[in-house]
């Protein structure tokens, strides 16, 4: 499904990668499982402070909790900055586009 | 009976040296946040104050089919602009995505000193990491998350790695996900 979604991206741009690039784009894997014990006071914490994630392509399975917080990208100062809720759907999946692909994409 | 916290250093020692965490933490019958885990007001998300994206799951699905350039499309516009999009109909079992939460359930279950044994430093191997918060000896406020971490890039490296726990149904994740699903487990 990554390989999917990547090669689509790429694709959108003209160009098709190599294989050898392809793998050294996705061929690192990382696999973290996030644990949010219930909080008694979850309004003066956080479970994830505001990040990047650095990787290629980061793929999300929420619970049904929710908690995901987008910020939207603004020119004006980070104090006024919006943050959209990513809402969990149920059998969803969120895709995140990382940094890697982010610093790649353009250049590919 | 509940530990008594008196100091800050004997927090830190139960919830990262000796491998507790946030879950042993609350297990432990707190009543409040201890001071060393409420943030400054400008980390803070105010859930109120935000809305909730009404974009639609994208459905990947129709990548096989005549809509496949609309599909795409939205992709790319996604990915574009806000970087962030859902996906739905991903050919990932649902039932298999079920036995990750599981998995990641009966993981986080274990007594302390059996998940202690994978913390940074003594874990058997450098692609295994569990912890707490992100960098609890950096950090000046903590964050309300334990987590266990492990890279790979062959199922091999996985298999001979990776905790008991974590291993299940391994297959799924160079199949049908191929890279870096984080799974994201809350129990508020």
């Amino acid at each position: 499904m990554v390989r999917e979604i990547v090669e689509a991206l790429i694709g959108k741009l003209g160009v098709s990668l190599k294989d050898s690039k392809m793998e050294g784009l996705l061929g690192m894997k990382m696999v973290n499982m996030n644990y949010y014990p219930a909080c008694p006071n979850p309004e003066v914490t956080v479970g994830v402070g505001r990040h990047s994630d650095m990787g290629a392509i980061t793929v999300l399975l929420q619970d049904g909790i929710g908690g995901l917080y987008v910020k939207v990208d603004q020119q004006n100062d980070a104090d006024k900055a919006e943050w959209l809720e990513i809402p969990p759907i149920p059998g969803a999946l969120v895709i995140n586009i990382g940094d890697t692909l982010q610093v790649w994409y353009p250049r590919i | 009976m509940a530990p008594s916290f008196n100091s800050s250093n004997s927090l830190y020692d139960f919830v990262v040296r000796d491998g507790n965490g946030v879950k042993g933490l609350v297990e432990s019958g707190i009543s409040e946040v201890p001071e060393r885990y409420i943030q400054p007001p400008r980390e803070r998300i105010n859930g109120h104050d935000s809305r909730a994206c009404d974009a639609p799951a994208i459905d990947l699905s129709k990548m096989n089919g005549a809509e496949r350039e609309k599909v795409v499309g939205e992709i790319a516009r996604a990915a574009e602009s806000l970087g962030f999009f859902q996906v739905v109909n991903h050919g990932v079992p649902l039932q298999l995505l079920e036995s990750l939460k599981d998995a990641a359930h009966a993981f986080f279950s274990l007594p302390a000193e059996k998940k202690a044994v994978y913390c940074s430093g003594v874990s058997p191997s450098p692609r295994v990491k569990y912890g707490t918060s992100f960098v609890p000896e950096k950090e000046k406020a903590l964050e309300w998350k334990d987590y266990i971490s492990m890279t790979f890039s062959t199922e091999e490296e996985a298999l001979q790695d990776w905790p008991d726990q974590c291993k299940y149904d391994f297959s799924f994740y160079s199949s049908s996900l191929f890279v870096s699903p984080l799974i994201n487990i809350s129990n508020i």
